[in-house]
C-alpha cells in the first residue's frame, strides 16, 4: 500500500524558492526522531541532506581535446605518463583514476590527473596513432588545461556505496590493501564510509534516489545516471553511476589518492538530499550509526570469499576502536567523516540558499539485481596438485649429509624438521656452497630460520605471489600443526600459470 | 625532552654504551626505539630539556654519531582528515577531534614511520 503522501518535491522547490524549506543533515535528523519521534520529525523537515567522501577507484572522467591539425585518430594516449583510455572515436579519451603513472606508479595516477586539471594545472599528453587517409597523423606531443577541453565530465561506474566491510589483516605480516595498510595479527581495522550521513543508507529502498537524482557532486551539481556497477540493494550494498561537469568542481571535494603498494585512486565527494515525502523517508533517515551494521572481513585471506569475523556497527566502528576476538584494536576510517559532514552541510546551505532544486527519478533504480561471480572456465588450481615429496634432514646432520643428498635426490631445498616432522628450517644448495666455500661445518649455522610456507588449500596463485614478493623458489607445504608435508617449487607453478597465460 | 637519534657501528653494537652514559650522567634516559643488527644499531632517546648538551657529548666522547631527531611532519594543506594513518600509530599521538578533523600530538611521536606510508594524500613524512 502507497504510504500517504505528506508533501511532493515540487512543493518542496516551491519552499526552496521562496527560501522557506526546512533543510537538515541526516545526523541533524537522526537526533530529531530520537528526540520528538518519526511523526513530529516528517512534519517538521523538507530535506534531509546527506554526504560521504571517500576513495572510489570506479572512477574517471571524460574528455574531448577538439581535433589536431592535420587530425590524428588517436589509439594509445598518455598524460604525464599515465595511460588514458580510448574507448570512443578519434578525440574522445577517458581518464581512469585507478591507471597507474609509468614512470611515477603507485604514487600518481589518473585521480591525480583529475585532481591537477580540476585546479587549473597543466598536464602533458602525448598520443601515436596508426594514421588513416583521412587522419593522417601518426603521433602527438602538446600541454593541455581544462579550459582546453570541450567536455570534461566525471563519469564515475560505482560511487557511493550504501555501506562497506571492516577489513583487518590476520596474517603474520604487513598487508597493503585497497583498505589501506592493515598490520599483522589484526593488529588494526579500517572501514569506509559514513554510516548515518551515507547517502544510500538514508533511502535503502530507492525511493526518491534513481536516474536523474540532482546531487552535491565534488563541489558542484551532478547527476545520479543509473545504479552503479555490482548494485546489490539486498544486501545493503547498492551503488550509483554518477555524471558531473569537472570544470565546476573543486579539489576539495575531488582528491587523487595513493595506496601504498595497491595503487592510486578518487576520493569523491558526494552528497544527496532526500526529500521527506512520507514519514517512511522520516523513519529511514532518522537511522542511527547504531543500526547501521556491516562486517569485520579477514583480508589476510587472499581469496573471493574471505572469512567473516563478527557483525559491527558504525556507531562501534566510529568510536576509533572494535573488538576482534578479546583484543580491542584501532579502526581507521578511511573515508573522510568531517569532510562527509561538510558535504552534508554545503549541500543544506545550497538548498536554504535557493540554488538548488531537487528532482524526482526519472525512472527508479532496480532494487532485485545481484552482484554475480565472475564466470571461470577453469577451476581454482590450489597447491597440493603441486606439492611434491620434500627431501628433509634433522638438525644435527653434517653439512656433507645434506650435500650428499641435494646431489643424489637432485634437488635445491632440504627441510629441516625435528622430531616430530614439523619444520625447523630450510637449507638450499645455495647455503651449502656457501658454507663449504667458508669453511663452515655445522648445519645449525647456516639453517634460514624463518621459513615462508603454504598449505595445501592455498590457491597456486597465492603461493605465486609468495615466492616473488620474497625472492625465493620454494615453499615448503605445511599443515595447521606445522608438520611439512611437501614443497612447490617456482618452477612447477610457472609451469602450471605460465601454461595459462600462454591462452591470453 | 629532547629526542636524539644515536647510530652504533659495527664496534660498537655489543657495548653497553648507553648504560655507561646514564651512570655516568647520573641522568635517566628514556629508550623510546631501539633496533640492533650485528652490522649497526640505532636508537632513539628522549633527553630531560635541561641536560640534552651533557649527554650528547658524551655520546660523542664515545664515537656514537647523535643527530636530533625531526618528529613527523604534517601537510595540513594536504591532509583529509581521512584518519587511515590513526590505527597504526603504536602510540596515541594521532585523534580526532569533535568535528572529526584528524588531530596530531606530535610532541609524544616515536617517529617508528608506520603512517607515512598508509597516507592517501602523502601529507605525512618523518
Amino acid at each position: 500500500m502507497a504510504e500517504k503522501k505528506l508533501r511532493t518535491v515540487e512543493e518542496i522547490n516551491e519552499k526552496i524558492k521562496k527560501g522557506d524549506a526546512i533543510v537538515i543533515t541526516a545526523d541533524e535528523m537522526t537526533k530529531l526522531v530520537e528526540e520528538k519521534g518519526v511523526k513530529i520529525a516528517a512534519k517538521e523537515v523538507d530535506v534531509v541532506t546527506t554526504g560521504t567522501f571517500g576513495a572510489m577507484c570506479s572512477s574517471g572522467a571524460i574528455i574531448n581535446l577538439g581535433h589536431s591539425d592535420p587530425p590524428i585518430k588517436i589509439q594509445k594516449a598518455w598524460i604525464n605518463d599515465v595511460e588514458i583510455c580510448h574507448p570512443g572515436a578519434a578525440a574522445d579519451l577517458y581518464i581512469g583514476a585507478s591507471i597507474m603513472s609509468e614512470t611515477r606508479p603507485f604514487e600518481y595516477g589518473g585521480g591525480h590527473i583529475i585532481e591537477d586539471l580540476i585546479d587549473g594545472k597543466q598536464v602533458e599528453l602525448r598520443a601515436t596513432a596508426y594514421g588513416t587517409d583521412c587522419y593522417p597523423r601518426t603521433r602527438i606531443d602538446t600541454t593541455i588545461t581544462k579550459d582546453d577541453l570541450n567536455q570534461f565530465q566525471l563519469l564515475n561506474f560505482r560511487n557511493g556505496y550504501q555501506r562497506y566491510n571492516c577489513a583487518t589483516n590476520g596474517r603474520d605480516e604487513i598487508i597493503y590493501t585497497y583498505m589501506g595498510k592493515l598490520l599483522p595479527n589484526f593488529g588494526n581495522a579500517s572501514f569506509s564510509g559514513a554510516g548515518c550521513l551515507n547517502p544510500l543508507t538514508n533511502d535503502p529502498d530507492y525511493e526518491t534516489i534513481g536516474i536523474g537524482t540532482r546531487i552535491f557532486l565534488g563541489g558542484t551539481q551532478g547527476f545520479v545516471i543509473g545504479e552503479g556497477t555490482q548494485h546489490e540493494p539486498k544486501s545493503q550494498f547498492g551503488t550509483i553511476m554518477v555524471r558531473g561537469d569537472c570544470k565546476k568542481m573543486t579539489s576539495e571535494f575531488i582528491k587523487g589518492a595513493s595506496f601504498t603498494k595497491y595503487g592510486t585512486t578518487l576520493y569523491v565527494g558526494i552528497g544527496i538530499p532526500i526529500p521527506i515525502l512520507n514519514e517512511g523517508l522520516a523513519k529511514k533517515t532518522g537511522i542511527s550509526d547504531e543500526e547501521v551494521l556491516t562486517n569485520i572481513i579477514d583480508y589476510g585471506v587472499p581469496r573471493r570469499d574471505r572469512p567473516i569475523l563478527r557483525q559491527v556497527s558504525y556507531q562501534e566502528l566510529k568510536s576509533g576502536k572494535i573488538e576482534i576476538g578479546d583484543r580491542e584494536v584501532k579502526a581507521s576510517p578511511l573515508s573522510s567523516l568531517k569532510k562527509a559532514k561538510d558535504i552534508a552541510e554545503t549541500l543544506k546551505m545550497w538548498i536554504e540558499d535557493s540554488s538548488f532544486y531537487l528532482t524526482s527519478p526519472v525512472e527508479r533504480l532496480p532494487t532485485d539485481t545481484e552482484f554475480k561471480p565472475m564466470k571461470q572456465t577453469k577451476g581454482v588450481s590450489f597447491v597440493d596438485t603441486l606439492t611434491r615429496q620434500a627431501v628433509t634432514c634433522k638438525e644435527n646432520d653434517s653439512i656433507k649429509d645434506v650435500a650428499e643428498q641435494i646431489i643424489s635426490r637432485s634437488v635445491n631445498h632440504i627441510i629441516v624438521t625435528d622430531s616430530q616432522g614439523k619444520i625447523s628450517g630450510i637449507v638450499t644448495s645455495w647455503d651449502i656452497t656457501r658454507a663449504v666455500a667458508s669453511g663452515r661445518e655445522k648445519l645449525v649455522d647456516i639453517i634460514t630460520r624463518k621459513v615462508i610456507t603454504t598449505t595445501p588449500d592455498e590457491p597456486v596463485e597465492a603461493a605465486a605471489r609468495k615466492l616473488s614478493l620474497h625472492n625465493i623458489s620454494a615453499l615448503p607445504v605445511i599443515d595447521s600443526t606445522e608438520k611439512v608435508l611437501g614443497i612447490v617449487t617456482s618452477e612447477d607453478i610457472s609451469k602450471l600459470i605460465g601454461g595459462r597465460n600462454a591462452h591470453d | 625532552m629532547t629526542r636524539v637519534l644515536l647510530k652504533f657501528n659495527e664496534n660498537q653494537v655489543d657495548q653497553a654504551i648507553t648504560s655507561q652514559v646514564i651512570i655516568e650522567q647520573g641522568i635517566p634516559l628514556n629508550i623510546l626505539r631501539a633496533h640492533i643488527e650485528p652490522t649497526r644499531g640505532e636508537i632513539l632517546l628522549e633527553i630531560p630539556q635541561d641536560h640534552v648538551e651533557q649527554v650528547v657529548e658524551a655520546f660523542q666522547k664515545r664515537k656514537v654519531i647523535v643527530t636530533v631527531q625531526k618528529q613527523l611532519e604534517i601537510d595540513e594543506k594536504k591532509c583529509i582528515s581521512c584518519g587511515a594513518c590513526y590505527s597504526l600509530c603504536p602510540i596515541n599521538v594521532i585523534s580526532f577531534k569533535q568535528d572529526h578533523t584528524v588531530n596530531f600530538d606530535e610532541e609524544k611521536c616515536i617517529s617508528c614511520g608506520q603512517c607515512v606510508d598508509a597516507c592517501p594524500v602523502r601529507a605525512l613524512r618523518i
